[in-house]
């Protein structure tokens, strides 16, 4: 059974059970938390692209969006060192305990994509609720027609999930084209920004699904692109992102117009979203 | 069931009710706190009952600020309260903030453990407009009893078990039906609910939202959040993870949507960076989004907003214009 998502704001304890440095920069680290409570952890079931609230006793909480996908044994945050709660995470050692609360918001409707093709849209470190949802899919692989994920960084070394990306690469069943902004040296891929790279791949409309995840001025740009293509505003995925107290509806500080985005979202069609004030 | 209270009995009664249960009153025109003979009934007071169920500092947690410590849930008051003088705007002001927190357990809780005592105003205000925004005083919503000045007397009606339990501390006596009925006709009668509200619901979200008075409107105001934190229904919160020494906790405190902080991004990115941006969110929130969610406008009337505004903006001049544009 599936325990009722939690509505108050009690976060349970989890602990560090590893860490990784994602990047050269080492601005991004990814945690990989087991709750504390046995039976939490079991029962802890989210769909990708739903958040969590993760809290650092003594600095605050910060939503983050779920990078592991529900088959895996350990919930993982892929987290940019940015602000108070996330400075305290990014010192943590492992084994430290921290607090969490989810999962919150709706994720992706993946049972609406079964039998579409699914095109993954990532520039950055937006990338993280994208990796849930492939891992999803290609464990679902029969249940989907063709899946292909563009992926931008600025650099090479700011390319998160190297090993995995490798791995995807090699992949048949699925197409990955990563790119970076521009020439570094030791990269023999792709160059271009994510929207240019769409435009050259030019994935079809017609049966698919979009899901597009990155800074505002790269989805910007790849909407027109995605339309071109064929993709109406019902076929394209966004996932919103605002401050947020607390991830249940009540604070209303993600609220873009009558949207709350820990309610409502966070992620959202471009139908949808075109009839919002433009307050994200 | 209806009751008539002597005006000289009302001290007794508070009495009586002070020796069994904690009673807030208004004590002066500032707002309430415990009993102690104080009693400020001329009007209302500056802070609603707001307060009551969604205080200045809520603690959720506590634990010890070391690493790895667990925290502590932190158990919301239990203790029973009654409170007397809270005018039925203020009440109704609880109702529709439950719409959106009833799900809270700290809220609950403080529901559950509190009693609400109305008093209708003397006279309808100058200053304030219940009845514009579709609160009728004598209905006694959100409140265990209701009573309404009337000549040498309170006429009092019943409208819980809790309320009707408070009331046998009183002198009351059954009676005042009639006079009661009668004068929540005459109100209805006279002061009917605002024509805006129809035009609001109509309106298209956008339209409003684009609308281009909202420059000229916002012009003059501060963003200082004084009608935030006076305003019986807005609710928006802030956490807050205090630490002092080797004590931490983690405290819920009332927000407001005026301020640049309140929607800035850890990124420095903000959506609503304009004050104008903000101060229009704070009216769509009041007479559209809530309007459309719930079928009523997050207001109750009160005109606190308008009286305690340093720049003297006028809710009326939005909602006017929200209306007919």
């Amino acid at each position: 059974m599936v325990a009722a998502p939690k509505k108050d704001m009690i976060p349970l304890p989890a602990k560090i059970e590893k860490v990784v440095v994602e990047t050269d920069d080492g601005l991004l680290k990814s945690f990989y938390l087991r709750l504390l409570d046995e039976e939490a952890q079991r029962e802890f079931k989210h769909t990708p692209g739903q958040f969590a609230m993760l809290s650092v006793a003594g600095k605050g909480e910060c939503p983050i969006g779920i990078a592991s996908a529900p088959s895996e044994e350990l919930i993982m945050f892929t987290v940019f060192r940015t602000g108070l709660v996330t400075d305290a995470l990014h010192r943590l050692p492992e084994g430290a305990i921290i607090g969490l609360r989810g999962p919150l918001g709706n994720g992706y409707p993946l049972e609406k994509f079964r039998g579409k093709n699914v095109v993954l849209i990532a520039g950055g470190f937006a990338v993280t609720t994208l990796r849930a949802t492939l891992v999803y899919l290609l464990e679902h692989r029969e249940d989907y027609g063709e899946i292909t994920m563009i992926y931008g960084a600025r650099n090479p070394g700011l390319l998160l999930y190297k090993e995995e990306l490798a791995a995807w690469r090699k992949r048949e069943d699925m197409k990955l084209y990563l790119t970076i902004d521009r020439e570094a040296p030791g990269w023999d891929g792709l160059v271009g920004f994510v929207p240019q790279i769409t435009e050259q791949v030019a994935p079809s409309g017609e049966n698919a699904v979009a899901l597009v995840c990155g800074p505002p001025i790269m989805i910007k740009f790849t909407l027109p692109v995605l339309e071109k293509c064929g993709f109406g505003p019902e076929q394209v995925y966004l996932s919103l992102e605002n401050r947020m107290r607390c991830g249940i509806g009540l604070c209303h500080h993600c609220n873009v117009g009558p949207f709350l985005v820990c309610r409502d979202g966070p992620v959202i069609t471009l139908a949808a979203l075109k009839r919002l004030p433009p307050e994200y | 069931m209806y009751y008539i209270l002597k005006r000289e009995d009302l001290r007794p009664w508070l009495e009586a009710i002070n020796r069994e249960y904690t009673l807030f009153v208004p004590r002066t025109r500032d707002g309430f706190g415990p009993y102690e003979g104080e009693l400020y009934l001329e009007g209302k007071t500056r802070l609603s009952a707001k307060e009551f169920f969604l205080p200045w500092r809520e603690p959720l947690l506590v634990y010890e600020a070391r690493p790895g410590a667990l925290p502590k849930v932190v158990e919301g008051p239990a203790e029973q309260r009654v409170v007397f003088g809270v005018r039925p705007c203020d009440a109704r002001g609880v109702i529709l903030i439950e719409k959106v927190f009833s799900p809270d357990p700290f809220w609950q809780k403080r529901r559950e453990a509190t009693s609400l005592i109305g008093l209708v105003c003397e006279e309808p205000g100058t200053e304030c407009f219940c009845w514009a925004m579709g609160v009728n005083p004598f209905s006694g919503e959100g409140l265990d009893l209701v009573l309404v000045p009337h000549e040498e007397v309170y006429l009092v009606k019943v409208i819980t078990e809790a309320g009707k339990k408070l009331l046998s501390l009183s002198r009351a006596a059954e009676g005042g039906e009639e006079a009661f009925l009668s004068r929540e006709k005459e109100f209805k009668a006279k002061f009917p609910v605002s024509p805006a509200l129809e035009k609001l619901r109509e309106k298209d979200l956008m339209t409003i939202y684009e609308a281009p008075f909202w420059e000229e409107l916002a012009l003059p105001c501060l963003n200082c959040g004084a009608c935030t934190f006076l305003c019986p229904t807005c609710y928006c919160f802030d956490v807050q993870d205090e630490v002092v020494g080797s004590e931490g906790v983690r405290v819920r405190l009332p927000e407001a949507c005026m301020f640049e902080l309140y929607s800035r991004h850890a990124s420095g990115h903000n959506p609503r960076r304009s004050p104008m941006a903000r101060f229009r969110n704070r009216f769509m929130h009041k007479f559209k989004y809530f309007l459309d969610e719930y079928g009523e406008p997050l207001c109750v009337g009160c005109g606190r907003c308008n009286e305690e505004c340093p720049a003297n903006i006028n809710l009326w001049d939005v909602v006017r214009a929200m209306s007919e544009v």
